[in-house]
């Protein structure tokens, strides 16, 4: 448009003086404080540069670390859930279809229950690994500190991989944090056995930089030790798990007098405790809320769990409750979940020891050890020569006492798939033997260009 | 502080807007205009007067509106010849120049053309209005009666089938329930779909801010807009429109006007009415006979022996209970609204107070507003308007557990065995000793309680002033606060549920949300003759939004207590959360129009965004419009007499800002452990993040034939979105598994038609009329684009069923396909899609689309003497549902919920024909599979509403001092034609913040139909 028409008026003078006022009026009001403006800082998180800055910010993400481990995928209803479901201790009973695929051993690479133990699990190990990379290099923290942090991290770190080469075998295993989601898609699958030297080089870096002894929800040199003698249980290396469960007897920890002491409201300590995981009525675990007929009842323990207790097992009723045919997991005490999960217990070790024996030939000694869980649980004794007299016997004992003992606790599953019992127990035909191994979440195959998906799935 | 920094800048703006203007405006001697406004109907030459109309001294801020006998009086008008406009929405403005001399009282009468909202009414556009004649982009238009008198809580259902383009989802019935919103489809995966309301220019706060999740049935804070307080709604529909808004148009615009007062004496305005609803259709159960049948048959089938049975037949169906029967009530419903008007030549004013009550039709649900209104308009000086909008309100909504929930009320109902009793012997609530396998929905109702209670004050100050004859300055603030406290008490009473073992549970919430603007505008008449008329104007906007929230959780009450966390034994949630963001906008905009025939509009918005990465918070959106009146250019003359045409093209970018605060950066929280505190990152970076940005482009047409008689609007569309803001899944091995990244294209398309007709006028005024009005989407959704073309999916409580996929509509149903069921076996025939000779995750494909092939409304209004007949029917068609409720009401007695009806056509024996599998007790037969078995057309037409009126003849109103009396009897949602087999298929499950998941139902609260009786009447 060019030029003003003839029939319009132009602005008067005063009409233009006054424009002269009002313009930059305007303008200095409308620019003032726009940058100010858009800048806003968030009330109620913090920067991520701010993490693990100093000696109380590294403590806060170690405590960070143990936070992880709350989570409902993972030590609050997740890992255990999975570990009796997917085996012959568990029943899906409630409306969760996922669940009803793991109790059927039809899992789908989707499976929500899966997946979301495998995210939980990374999540973990993302927290350890920012605490290992920085923590070394954190100014104004003493040596000592330092120290533990970093060997719980690593003890955690073993953890966490020892968990996801149990379920799923190879698996990637990133040692550093991963900021850039198109390096991690290229990430691929570590092979198990590397896996297990990893872990077990965490486990030699735990034991060596940690002072503190032990501790019963924070890692502690006893659970470094008990952990090593589960993982080379796995790793089939006997003679390492009988020592390994030796030096952590050696620290003097025995069997709570009472199976019912370790399963308690309140969750009070026993000497038998070695690693445990905090909860509270805020930060809760939903095993109770689970296993309960008072909460979803979305899972039960099976028939054939109850009855494989005899009548006179102290352990039957503080696991299994029955109704009229139904069955609730007594195990947990309220559907509040305030009480704290044992990750790893005595009981548990001297299984991993008995067995070790076993293996090794050294029969009697093997049955001394699971007798005293026979024996706490009011059982009478086995006796070598009457109750059990092969190598397969006393193995076949030593495997009933861990069922009985650890179950509900996430034990059986893995256990059962280690000592190639799984497809037997579970009366799986063999087009179902690929279930064996967890399948890669489906999620991560679609992100990831490096995965691969177990066979089968 | 930002609250202080905005009143210094809204402080200066109106001082500066007001301060010049008083200073310069010296008493001269001055004249008056006066005069009347009527209507003129051109079939009967009879008129009436137009109450309310605006009468305006051109070029200046003078003016007046009528009265109720269409009288009005201008005073102080400077001396000179002047152009005088009267303007009423729903008639053609009319000029009349008029000599004015010092102390003289000039007359300019007016006769207005009536316009069945055709091309002349007034169209509220952003930072100004319009004359429908000069508009260039796709707008459309309600006004206040269609969507009087509805007896929903909010306006967005209102608008239901009103407007071409406009798609409305009620999602679930319960009262004051979150509505879907889509102007010309869904854009946005991630970030918000809903469009943005701006309420007498002011954007106000419109998100779900609750903090109970009740499974599915969420609110959103649109429902505490009243909608008897409405005047008019406009809908900017398309880039060009809506590019104003900038970085918040790119889902539509709906400008909501408010009623204002007019000069003359006060007129009270009094309307009410009391309805009764009920629920249209149960859905057809097992009785316990039935239920034992199939069950012990399920058992048979997978070959265990009959004492294995769980039922025994002539025991366990001795006796049967309908549940739907339990929870389903005749619900009243009412609304009282008394409102006043008048004012003087200086002062008009507009209040209203109403109050709104429906009860559900599912017991222990129900939903109450008071609201109230103030508008004030103040005549400075005839330079210096000052206007007022202040409405308030507060909600009561008493809300159940729904959907999703396991502790739902219609979910645990239609869950419910049949031979199961509601009740004990003794009259209390039956519970597990009973054989209640879920807890009892009617005890969920009565005992447990949740409360949302919201206050609200929303308005704004604004004040024009004339700096110059062609120079208009406004200057406004405005805020919108918002408190929400809700309640929980979930009762230890009510057997099978967690509050049962807990002893109690007691939560209580508090949300504080805040917005507060400023912005200055200058409008421009460039130029101002009729012939070539350029209107420019510009301005700025900044706008301050805060929320802030507390929540406690209680567990542990002893007997007599409840609620209130004093007295739980334990804490067992807590929360306490800030966030804030801001916007700062420049935009201006230009509409010039010359000869009356040819219109350009262009306009641009600069936004910038505190939720955005420092390179990346400010977006521009251009936009510009071009308009043709075919039917005024000289060779069109013969036309001219017969139609009316105006043919339209715009083209325009708007973007999408609705994302969660500093969602750019990466953030640790607090992650504490066994009582000591603890920290961890919990999201990951992208410095990029930047608007999501929706280009389209529109044309269409304006048409208006027989002088009105006929009017037809028709717009072609294509919205291109990009940089859609998604939350997309990256490797768990990061720690993290979403990531915010501008990823992917959507593309809709389509046609939206209205049709408005006088199909019959017969006789005088009294005479037997016939209008319709048919409004029409037809709209195509695809995703055009994914990140490396991933597919993503997504669903209700862990059931991935929605997807998203290159090349396919949003939220498109992902499951197995159902090919029927095998006459030999029974079992479901899934299809083997990947043909490893098993049906696994892979087999699945998509079976279903959610979007209708076009959906609509058709209005028909009858008048004869002093009766009027309304109808409305609402229809949707080609929408696919998910019945999700089938998963256990459908699944082959895989659960023991109870089934639909339909089962009994099962499978029983082979050769059987038929698509409903054998009952399977092991679950072996895949009719529990999520297949296309559960997807069902969705179509539907809808009677949703019949009026009929009477309004008092004037010579009776008159004797009782009345203006105007109406009486009227109405239905709603009389009935629904549809296939489906759930209550309703206008539903969605997910809710109203959802954008993937659409059109599945999980045990959705059903759609009231409600009879009234109302009457209107003022004086």
């Amino acid at each position: 448009m060019t030029g003003i028409p003839a029939n319009v008026n132009p602005l008067t003078r005063l009409e233009i003086m006054r424009l002269r006022f009002l313009m930059p009026a305007a303008l200095l009001i409308a620019a003032a404080g726009c940058d100010s403006t858009l800048t806003t800082q968030p009330a109620d998180r913090v920067p991520a540069e701010q993490v693990i800055v100093d000696a109380s910010s590294a403590r806060a993400a170690l405590v960070g670390a143990y936070d992880a481990l709350q989570s409902l995928d993972y030590y609050g209803l997740g890992i255990e859930m999975l570990g009796d479901l997917s085996a012959d201790n568990a029943d899906h009973v409630g409306t969760f279809q996922y669940l009803g695929q793991v109790d059927r051993n039809q899992l789908q690479a989707d499976n929500t229950a899966v997946t979301d133990t495998w995210i939980a699990i990374y999540d973990a190990i993302a927290r350890v690994n920012l605490i290992l990379q920085k923590v070394p290099n954190v100014p104004g923290i003493t040596d000592a500190e330092r120290d533990q942090i970093l060997g719980e991290a690593h003890f955690l770190r073993a953890l966490h991989y020892h968990n996801l080469v149990k379920l799923w075998g190879d698996v990637p295993m990133p040692l550093e944090p991963l900021n850039s989601p198109t390096e991690a898609a290229a990430m691929t699958r570590t092979p198990k056995a590397d896996v297990y030297t990893q872990i077990l080089q965490d486990l030699a870096q735990a034991e060596q930089l940690m002072a503190t002894p032990k501790q019963a929800r924070q890692a502690s040199l006893g659970a470094v030790r008990a952990l090593r003698s589960r993982v080379l249980l796995y790793k089939e290396d006997w003679q390492g798990t009988l020592d390994a469960a030796n030096s952590v007897g050696a620290m003097g920890y025995v069997l709570a007098q009472n199976f019912g002491d370790l399963f308690t409201d309140e969750g009070t300590d026993t000497p038998e405790d070695i690693f445990r995981v905090s909860f509270t009525a805020v930060e809760f675990n939903e095993m109770g809320y689970y296993y309960l007929f008072d909460g979803r009842w979305e899972i039960a323990p099976t028939a054939d769990l109850y009855s494989a207790y005899s009548a006179s097992d102290l352990r039957r009723d503080l696991t299994v409750g029955e109704d009229d045919g139904d069955y609730e997991g007594t195990k947990f005490p309220t559907t509040i979940g305030a009480e704290d999960l044992h990750v790893i217990r005595y009981a548990e070790v001297i299984l991993n020891k008995a067995e070790a024996l076993a293996r090794l030939g050294r029969l009697a000694e093997a049955v001394t050890e699971y007798n005293a869980i026979r024996v706490r649980a009011g059982l009478l004794p086995h006796v070598l020569g009457t109750d059990v007299t092969s190598q397969t016997d006393v193995l076949n004992a030593i495997w009933n006492e861990r069922r009985l003992e650890l179950a509900l606790e996430g034990d059986r599953w893995s256990d059962l798939v280690r000592t190639g019992r799984a497809m037997e127990v579970l009366g799986l035909t063999p087009d179902r033997a690929f279930q064996q191994l967890y399948p890669i979440p489906a999620r991560e195959l679609i992100v990831s260009t490096g995965l691969t998906q177990n066979p089968g799935y | 502080m930002h609250l202080a920094r905005l009143l210094r800048c809204v402080t200066l703006c109106l001082i500066a807007v007001a301060g010049s203007g008083f200073a310069a405006d010296a008493q001269a001697q001055t004249g008056s205009i006066r005069g009347t406004v009527l209507a003129t109907d051109s079939t009967t030459s009879t008129r009436r007067p137009i109450p309310g109309a605006q009468v305006t001294v051109v070029g200046t801020q003078i003016g007046a509106l009528t009265n109720d006998a269409g009288e009005y009086t201008i005073r102080n008008v400077p001396p000179g010849t002047v152009t005088v406009r009267a303007q009423r929405i729903g008639f053609t403005p009319s000029d009349v120049r008029v000599a004015v001399s010092a102390g003289a009282t000039a007359t300019a009468d007016f006769s207005l053309v009536p316009v069945a909202r055709t091309l002349s009414e007034v169209v509220v556009v952003g930072y100004g209005t319009t004359n429908r004649q000069n508009v260039s982009s796709a707008i459309a238009s309600v006004t206040a009666t269609e969507i009087a008198n509805n007896p929903t809580a909010g306006v967005d259902a209102a608008l239901q089938g009103k407007a071409p383009g406009v798609q409305v989802m009620q999602n679930a019935g319960n009262p004051g329930n979150g509505i879907s919103i889509r102007v010309r489809g869904p854009a946005s995966i991630n970030a918000g779909n809903q469009p943005l309301y701006v309420v007498d220019g002011v954007p106000i706060i419109q998100e779900n801010y609750s903090q109970l999740g009740m499974g599915g049935q969420d609110v959103n804070a649109v429902s505490g807009i009243n909608p008897d307080e409405i005047e008019t709604i406009d809908i900017l529909k398309d880039a060009a429109a809506a590019a104003i808004y900038g970085s918040r148009g790119s889902n539509g615009v709906v400008m909501i006007t408010t009623k204002r007062g007019s000069a003359g004496k006060t007129h009270i305005t009094f309307s009410g009415y009391n309805g009764w609803q009920n629920n249209p259709a149960t859905i057809p159960m097992l009785d316990a006979k039935q239920y034992v049948e199939i069950f012990n048959e399920s058992a048979k089938n997978d070959g265990y022996d009959p004492s294995d049975y769980d039922f025994e037949p002539g025991v366990d169906d001795a006796q049967s209970y309908d549940w739907q029967k339990a929870v389903f009530r005749s619900a009243p419903v009412r609304n009282l609204q008394l409102g006043a008007t008048g004012g003087s030549e200086r002062t008009s004013y507009y209040l209203s107070g109403t109050y709104f009550d429906q009860q559900g039709i599912v017991i222990g649900s129900r939903y109450r507003r008071g609201a109230g209104r103030t508008n004030l308009d103040f005549t400075a000086t005839n330079k210096l308007t000052v206007r007022t909008s202040l409405g308030l309100s507060r909600e009561d909504n008493e809300r159940i557990e729904g959907d999703g929930s396991l502790d739902g009320v219609v979910t645990n109902a239609l869950g419910m065995q049949p031979m199961r009793p509601v009740y004990r012997a003794d009259g209390s609530y039956a519970g597990r000793p009973e054989g209640l396998r879920y807890s009892n929905p009617v005890a969920l109702a009565n005992l447990n309680s949740t409360e949302l209670e919201t206050m609200r004050a929303f308005g704004n100050l604004e004040a024009n002033y004339q700096l110059a004859s062609k120079l208009r300055l406004t200057g406004r603030g405005g805020f919108d606060v918002l408190g929400l406290d809700e309640t929980q008490w979930e009762s230890p009473q009510v057997d099978r549920t967690y509050a049962a073992s807990a002893s109690g549970v007691g939560k209580s919430g508090h949300t504080g949300v805040s917005k507060y603007l400023g912005e200055g505008f200058a409008t421009y008449e460039a130029l101002s003759a009729p012939d070539n008329h350029l209107s420019i104007v510009g301005g700025a906007s900044v706008e301050y939004n805060k929320s802030t929230l507390n929540f406690i959780r209680g567990e542990g009450f002893t007997s007599g207590f409840k609620t209130y966390v004093r007295n739980a034994a334990n804490v067992t949630e807590y929360d306490g959360a800030q966030t804030t963001n801001n916007l700062v906008g420049f935009f201006s905009r230009a509409d010039w129009s010359l000869k009356e025939r040819y219109l350009v509009s262009a306009s641009v918005r600069a936004d910038g965004s505190s939720r955005f990465g420092e390179d990346n918070r400010y977006g521009l959106f251009p936009a510009a419009s071009l308009g043709w009146v075919v039917s005024e250019e000289p060779f069109a003359r013969g036309l001219q007499k017969v139609m009316n045409l105006k043919l339209r093209a715009s083209y325009g970018a708007t973007g999408n800002q609705g994302i969660g605060d500093f969602a750019a950066r990466a953030l640790a929280s607090g992650a504490p452990y066994s009582g000591t505190p603890g920290s961890a990152v919990t999201q990951l970076a992208n410095p990029d993040l930047r608007w999501e940005t929706t280009r389209e482009f529109d044309t269409g047409a304006d048409l208006l034939f027989f002088n009105g008689r006929v009017s037809l609007t028709a717009d072609y569309y294509l919205r291109n979105t990009s940089n859609l803001l998604v939350q997309r899944p990256i490797p768990s091995t990061t720690g993290f598994t979403t990531y915010w990244g501008n990823i992917g294209d959507v593309r809709n398309k389509g046609v939206d038609l209205g049709l408005n007709t006088t199909n019959v006028q017969l006789g005088g005024t009294n005479g037997f009329t016939w209008r319709s009005i048919l409004t029409m989407t037809f709209n195509r959704n695809e995703v055009t684009s994914l990140f490396d073309g991933q597919p993503f999916t997504t669903g209700i409580n862990g059931r991935e069923t929605s997807i998203a996929q290159v090349g396919k509509p949003l939220g498109s149903f992902f499951m197995y396909k159902f090919d029927g069921v095998d006459p030999q076996t029974g079992d479901a025939i899934l299809r083997d899609v990947d043909g490893d000779g098993e049906i696994t995750a892979n087999d699945r494909m998509i079976v279903g689309n959610p979007h209708p092939n076009y959906f609509g409304g058709f209005t028909n209004t009858f008048t004869l003497k002093d009766f009027e007949l309304n109808t409305f029917l609402q229809f949707s068609q080609g929408n696919d549902v998910f019945n999700m409720m089938r998963i256990f009401a459908d699944d082959g007695a895989c659960t023991y919920d109870n089934k639909f009806a339909d089962v009994m056509r099962r499978w029983q024996k082979p050769g059987d024909i038929t698509n409903v599998p054998r009952m399977s007790y092991d679950c072996a037969s895949g009719a529990d599979a999520i297949s296309s078995r559960f997807i069902e057309d969705g179509s539907y037409l809808r009677v949703g509403e019949v009026t009929l009126a009477w309004r008092v003849p004037a010579k009776i109103a008159g004797k009782a001092r009345l203006d105007n009396a109406r009486f009227y009897v109405s239905g709603r949602n009389l009935h629904t034609f549809t296939k489906y087999s759930g209550y309703n298929p206008d539903v969605n499950s997910a809710g109203s913040d959802e954008n993937v998941i659409i059109g599945t139902d999980y045990y959705a609260y059903p759609l009231p139909r409600t009879f009234t009786l109302g009457i209107s009447a003022g004086w």
